[in-house]
């Protein structure tokens, strides 16, 4: 957590391998990421980390179980049916199995959300980044969206690293980090 | 199916205006160029027809040094009897006319019109001459002509119209004659719309060369012994000092003419096709841009810069595959169509030899392919080199 402009989001861009560091290194599972090539850093991040974005960042084209399908395809070695059966599992989860054949950019912006959590889980990356995931949501689908990723991280036992102003994610969370000026100020 | 293949065709069929104008682009580019080879070689070919119909046989004998007498009648029964590929031979007579005539009180003139004189039992196995005449008839018996449309009008005759043909004797003499006019000819310029037809007898007497031939066209009933033909005529008559000329060799000048503005116009049409493929550039251009947002979200997912280059490479490539079927199934069906109705351009204009090419009308289809795939290689190359972070925030 940390005031607008304190280094939230950049942080979490490089830890995602997102961004580059203007000096510093990141190591990720004690592999020195910052010297990585592009295509090794994008191996990284299919296989071990996934996103979630305040602004959902579905692909519209895309029908939602597509969208939840996309990092399965990109990792390649799986089956049509077990991808979809995987993706259907995780949309099971987040409530929207109904939903799958629907366009993404038919639904309310909880629901977005909850796609991109599904998005984020189905290859179970050890770590999910999510920048403020209940920004552009109204304070009850914040908290069902909040109570959806604690639930899913005791239940998957993946890591959760959120950048967040919402309070409600406060209490939801194990540690809590400030950051101010870019720095890190508190640890709790 | 691959993610990159899968996302390539979701993205066409969720921008089916681009794709389409994409294909639309490709197809007339690949059409423009499919166009121009059917027209313009239908016009080289309806030429080509035209001036072996009209003017020079299969194979033309003149010589090099004056003109045939007695001789040319020996040479032509010769040809038909010793070869069985010989359809006809005829012989032909060229002079230079003035004509008048008088229509409704007034004197019309021309000077300096070429006149042909023919054989008119030969000619018609040799030559379809008699097919040009459009008005009236064909036959010409002594005493009659045959007047070229552009003549007849400058002259103002119709067929059965009374005109003085004068032409000057082979001893320096003016020798007039009265004509009557039994037919009209035209050919969309190819034959003599700017010349006269007559008896070649006529001919002979009025400038007083008996026997004279000056050209002798052979007809053959498969112009591929032309050849053949020519090196038995100049072996055969090797002391006579004869000219034998193919169809390509006499055509030479009027058929140089016409490859090089051919070879113009195709040129044209290639012009045609780049415009096409910078059209291609500029619509996946836009794809691209309109895409920025998911290329960076597709980054972060972990698709690499290949990934990228090839979902939008895969897209010129499925829209060059179906532009090319486009193309060939347009290009064959207009070109049967064309072959069939023997194309003219109005109704006295030159009939259009238009020979449908299965082989070139395919490999100018898939052109398409190639083109329409390099067209996307450096909207796809940008796209791929744009970092996920930038390409998420520049929407």
């Amino acid at each position: 957590m940390g005031q607008s402009g304190s280094g939230k989001s950049t942080l979490l861009n490089m830890l995602g391998l997102l961004d580059k560091p203007t000096s510093g290194m990141i190591a990720i599972d004690g592999i020195e990421a910052t010297g990585l090539s592009d295509s090794e850093k994008a191996e990284l991040r299919r296989y071990r980390i996934g996103f979630i974005f305040q602004s959902y960042n579905l692909l519209a084209d895309l029908s939602v179980i597509e969208n939840v399908m996309l990092p399965l395809m990109m990792a390649r070695g799986t089956s049509s049916a077990t991808m979809k059966e995987s993706a259907k599992t995780i949309l099971e989860k987040v409530g929207l199995v109904q939903q799958i054949r629907k366009q993404a950019n038919q639904l309310s912006g909880g629901q977005m959300q909850r796609v991109a959590v599904a998005r984020a889980l189905v290859n179970r990356p050890a770590l999910v980044l999510a920048d403020e995931p209940t920004g552009n949501l109204d304070s009850k689908t914040s908290q069902d969206v909040i109570a959806l990723m604690k639930e899913l991280n005791r239940e998957l036992q993946q890591t959760f690293l959120v950048v967040t102003h919402a309070r409600g994610m406060f209490g939801a969370v194990d540690k809590i980090i400030a950051l101010k000026d870019g720095k890190i100020e508190k640890i709790d | 199916m691959d993610f990159r293949l899968y996302l390539a065709l979701r993205f066409l069929a969720k921008r089916k205006g681009n794709f389409i104008a994409s294909i639309i682009a490709l197809v007339i580019g690949v059409m423009v160029i499919l166009f121009n080879s059917l027209i313009f070689n239908g016009v080289a070919q309806g030429i080509l027809r035209d001036i072996t119909n009209y003017l020079f046989g299969d194979v033309l004998v003149t010589k090099n040094d004056g003109n045939f007498g007695s001789d040319g009648v020996q040479l032509m029964d010769y040809v038909k009897v010793a070869f069985p590929y010989v359809k006809g031979a005829a012989p032909r007579l060229s002079s230079i006319a003035w004509m008048n005539s008088t229509e409704g009180g007034v004197i019309n003139e021309v000077d300096k019109i070429p006149v042909v004189g023919i054989d008119p039992n030969r000619d018609p196995q040799t030559s379809t001459l008699y097919k040009t005449v459009r008005e009236g008839s064909s036959t010409i018996s002594r005493g009659e002509i045959v007047l070229g449309g552009n003549v007849a009008s400058d002259l103002k005759a119709k067929v059965g119209s009374r005109i003085d043909v004068r032409m000057i004797s082979l001893q320096g003499n003016d020798v007039i004659k009265k004509f009557i006019v039994v037919g009209i000819s035209r050919s969309a310029g190819i034959a003599f719309d700017n010349a006269a037809i007559m008896n070649i007898d006529d001919i002979r007497t009025m400038t007083n060369r008996p026997k004279e031939i000056d050209q002798i066209l052979i007809k053959l009933t498969d112009s591929s012994f032309q050849y053949d033909l020519k090196a038995h005529l100049l072996r055969a008559y090797a002391q006579q000092n004869l000219k034998v000329q193919t169809i390509e060799e006499a055509g030479r000048d009027i058929l140089a003419g016409i490859r090089s503005g051919i070879g113009f116009i195709n040129l044209v049409g290639d012009f045609g096709l780049l415009s096409a493929s910078f059209a291609i550039v500029t619509i996946m251009m836009l794809v691209v841009s309109s895409k920025t947002r998911d290329i960076g979200i597709m980054k972060s997912l972990g698709a690499k810069r290949k990934d990228i280059l090839t979902i939008f490479v895969l897209q010129g490539l499925i829209i060059g595959c179906i532009a090319s079927v486009c193309a060939f199934s347009i290009g064959t069906a207009a070109g049967l169509y064309l072959q069939s109705i023997n194309f003219s351009f109005g109704s006295n204009g030159l009939a259009l030899d238009i020979r449908y090419d299965s082989v070139f009308t395919l490999t100018s289809s898939l052109f398409a392919i190639p083109l329409g795939t390099a067209a996307s290689v450096y909207p796809a190359f940008r796209a791929s080199r744009l970092q996920p972070i930038e390409a998420m925030k520049l929407t």
